[in-house]
């Protein structure tokens, strides 16, 4: 492969988890949770966290993502040491999201991850795609997946997918590969990923946003996402909001530049719950596998 | 022989595509209609596709989405994609509240000349008041400029109104470099209901319209975000939409094409 031979790429990574916070209490992430089991440097770019609307109940608010305010964050990695000492809010922690107006309905945009380095995709090579609906109740209508890119003279490339017939609640699905494979004579440079469900018009983020899952993984070379359990599109894309609610959610934390997550090493994540509720939180670690 | 300069430009189209079958609607786009002439290369910046139909003046917005699918094509080759998808998954680019359209290339101003704004309808309340910026900087020394015009009530409700004047003119004895331009109606708010847009036409220094035909809206300020392209295109070439609706009822779509069109410019060196 011209890609294995190449002195080095960069390959995007998302690794997630699901925890339930219990009230009052402090939770660490599993050790194993965001460790680095690659033999390659991963450059680390954000950490984001999204609630669980479907469960969420006051103060929490679901057209928020569910997350709650009062949840304090701590993380290291090992061999470091703590990144702060004392817990902070989320809301101190992360970066404010990117809001983007438009006046179409709040709701009709795909949500778009922008890699920050583009990823180079293979001739002859495509993508696989895994949805799934968790929401526990509702079908989902006809979802879409794009990734978008260049060719080498500068050419636009979209790859697509689709799951035309919607899904029903807790179904899982491979999407249609058509035009998932890179069928140029070249190989492609992909730099945006987007997620969309055709006719999300409803008032909540939690018809939007929250139930629609997702595993992109690469037919060929590292996975993109290596987990076993597709990944919320608010933690995939959290910068992306069309609706400015009252905010806790989707939140990301965006590393300084230049942190990196050594072979054997990892991030250690710690949440504290300050409220009398019991909370879930989807929280996901995004960077650049740097592959040689 | 002489240089060129960038001349903003903007095709738009109005599609209607039937409803309760999958035989697509189809747009072309051709940017040899350029009303301009003499082209010599284009580059697409970006596309705006919305549903809706082209109110007038002051209208508000209240359209949300459907089941309307779409590929394209640009420049004659294949489709991007065999199969149709969501045309809102395409969007790639941001609409913040107030937009800015931005152009890859300059387009120069010269010493002497200016810049005509055309509102296709004058504002009924003071609450419509519209204000255009363009902002650029001067050759010589790279220092920022902004031409700004605003209409607030000086005509009749409905009559058209031309915004020139100093503040349009390049205000240096030098030439200036224009990289975008911005709009705002008084009044906008976030969500569908509170959106308005003005027609808009915009005239260069010999009167050569930066659109072609009428007033606009929704060229400077589209409602949704735009599908980035950034591709160079011959004036012969094409970007071709097909559009299937997948409702039962027949759906209106404006397509809008956007970007800079190479025009030979005597005054500048090659």
């Amino acid at each position: 492969m011209k890609q294995a031979i190449q002195r080095g790429y960069i390959v995007p990574r998302w690794l997630h988890y699901s925890a339930a916070l219990p009230s009052e209490a402090t939770t660490e992430l599993p050790p194993t949770t965001f460790s680095n089991t690659t033999m390659y440097r991963w450059k680390l770019v954000g950490l984001s966290f999204v609630g669980n609307p479907t469960t969420a109940s006051a103060p929490y608010d679901e057209a928020d993502g569910g997350l709650g305010t009062r949840i304090l964050l701590e993380l290291g990695k090992t061999g470091c040491g703590d990144m702060n000492l004392v817990p902070a809010p989320l809301t101190a922690f992360c970066a404010p999201p990117g809001l983007i107006r438009q006046h179409m309905g709040a709701y009709n945009l795909a949500y778009d991850v922008h890699l920050p380095r583009p990823y180079r995709l293979p001739r002859d090579s495509g993508l696989e795609v895994t949805v799934r609906n968790n929401n526990g109740a509702a079908n989902l209508p006809e979802i879409t997946f794009l990734a978008r890119g260049v060719d080498p003279k500068g050419y636009p490339v979209v790859l697509g997918g689709v799951v035309a017939e919607g899904l029903e609640p807790g179904n899982q699905v491979v999407m249609d590969s058509a035009d998932l494979y890179n069928k140029g004579k070249t190989e492609v440079y992909l730099d945006r990923f987007s997620f969309k469900v055709v006719d999300d018009k409803g008032t909540t983020w939690a018809e939007g946003l929250i139930p629609v899952s997702y595993l992109v993984n690469p037919t060929t070379g590292e996975n993109f996402m290596p987990g076993p359990t597709p990944i919320p599109v608010g933690n995939i894309a959290p910068m992306c909001r069309v609706y400015d609610a009252s905010d806790e959610g989707p939140r990301v934390y965006t590393f300084p530049p230049n942190t990196y997550l050594y072979p054997r090493q990892r991030l250690g994540v710690k949440l504290t719950n300050l409220t009398d509720a019991d909370q879930d939180i989807h929280v996901c670690l995004f960077g650049e596998l740097e592959v040689q | 022989m002489g240089g060129v300069n960038f001349l903003p430009f903007a095709r738009r189209q109005d599609i209607t595509v039937p409803g309760a079958t999958t035989s697509p609607g189809r747009v072309s786009t051709r940017l040899t209609d350029l009303s301009a002439g003499g082209g010599l290369q284009a580059h697409i910046n970006d596309v705006i596709i919305f549903q809706g139909t082209d109110t007038s003046a002051g209208n508000q917005f209240t359209g949300d989405g459907g089941d309307i699918r779409m590929r394209m094509a640009i420049s004659g080759k294949n489709y991007l994609t065999e199969n149709l998808y969501d045309y809102r998954v395409f969007q790639n680019g941001i609409r913040p509240q107030c937009t800015v359209w931005k152009w890859k290339r300059p387009y120069r101003l010269y010493p002497g000349e200016q810049l005509y704004v055309l509102e296709g309808d004058a504002p009924v309340s003071e609450n419509e008041d519209y204000s255009i910026l363009f902002s650029g900087v001067r050759v010589v020394d790279r220092e920022p400029i902004m031409l700004h015009a605003t209409e607030m009530l000086s005509e009749a409700p409905g009559n058209p109104v031309i915004l020139s004047g100093p503040t349009l003119h390049c205000p240096h004895d030098t030439p200036i470099d224009l990289y975008s331009v911005s709009s705002h109606v008084w009044r906008v708010e976030s969500g569908a209901g509170g959106f308005f847009s003005r027609s808009i036409q915009v005239f260069g220094p010999d009167d050569r319209p930066w659109w072609q035909g009428r007033t606009w809206q929704h060229v400077l300020d589209p409602p949704v975000a735009p599908i980035i392209l950034d591709v160079d295109l011959d004036p012969t070439q094409t970007i071709t939409f097909e559009f299937e609706n997948h409702q039962t009822a027949s759906d209106t779509l404006v397509v809008i094409v956007r970007g800079t069109i190479e025009v030979n410019d005597p005054r500048r060196e090659g």
